[in-house]
């Protein structure tokens, strides 16, 4: 029941969250406090990226602290993504039903061509103007 | 085999739980798969003895027994907190704004959909749910 976590910039205004370990009722508090310390950090952060590739265990305390998390983004115009679910933790957000309410990418490519895309339509917007 | 914990309420004894839980499992043979989702129903449930059957800084004495007979694992959660009956917990809507009781119903619809079978019964001062999965 241990949590590691650290973060880097993906790209601008995108910052991936790497959490190996456990999200659980004794780990979440530890999660809540890096996530204050991302937005401070990145005040005009649009996407936060989970990568749950090396998360083995969630319960539901892990649940509701990664749904707040999408919470406060969407307060600041941004979005929450996760990352590289195992088949476990895919699970336990399947009987919660909480899937529809995140972003999910399977896999790092796929992460790379949604922001990719978003930058593509960005630039097209400038022209535009 | 049959195995029984005590703990007492306090967070730091899921610990405790954790390391006995995954050697009774493998000890009866049980997956990784599996053995994490015992965890997690006995987490869920734990923490709704912590946060609603006891007071703040009031320690109550916790009794789990665990028992695999004709590939069934039976599982026996005790507590002598007030009375609480988790299976009453509504699951609140997903955008309704967090609060304990919305850990609690997020924690019992794991619990009803990682068991086989769940039941509650308030006897001689305790608290018991009884539990019961399939071992496939």
């Amino acid at each position: 029941m241990s949590l590691q976590i650290h973060y880097q910039q993906k790209a601008a205004d995108v910052v991936t969250v790497f959490l190996s370990g456990s999200l659980d009722s004794n780990t979440h508090a530890l999660f809540e406090t890096e996530l204050q310390t991302i937005l401070t950090e990145y005040p005009t952060l649009k996407l936060l990226v989970l990568d749950f590739d090396s998360l083995d265990y969630i319960s539901s305390a892990g649940i509701r602290v990664t749904l707040s998390a999408k919470k406060k983004l969407k307060a600041l115009g941004g979005q929450l993504g996760l990352l590289n679910l195992q088949p476990q933790i895919q699970k336990v957000f399947d009987i919660i039903k909480a899937l529809p309410s995140f972003q999910i990418f399977d896999s790092t490519a796929e992460l790379d061509r949604y922001l990719t895309a978003i930058q593509k339509k960005v630039l097209e917007e400038k022209r535009e103007l | 085999m049959e195995t029984h914990l005590h703990l007492s309420s306090k967070m730091d004894a899921l610990a405790r739980l954790i390391s006995e839980l995954h050697e009774f499992c493998q000890g009866n043979g049980l997956d990784t798969e599996f053995s994490l989702e015992i965890q997690l129903v006995l987490e869920e449930l734990v923490v709704n003895i912590i946060h609603h059957g006891t007071a703040e800084n009031e320690e109550v004495p916790i009794d789990i027994s665990l028992a695999v007979t004709d590939h069934v694992l039976h599982i026996k959660v005790e507590d002598g907190g007030r009375p609480f009956d988790p299976l009453t917990h509504q699951v609140q809507a997903l955008d309704i704004p967090f609060e304990e009781r919305e850990v609690g119903g997020l924690g019992i619809l794991l619990v009803r959909e990682l068991m086989d079978s769940v039941s509650y019964c308030y006897s001689h001062g305790k608290n018991i749910v009884t539990l019961t999965k399939k071992i496939h």
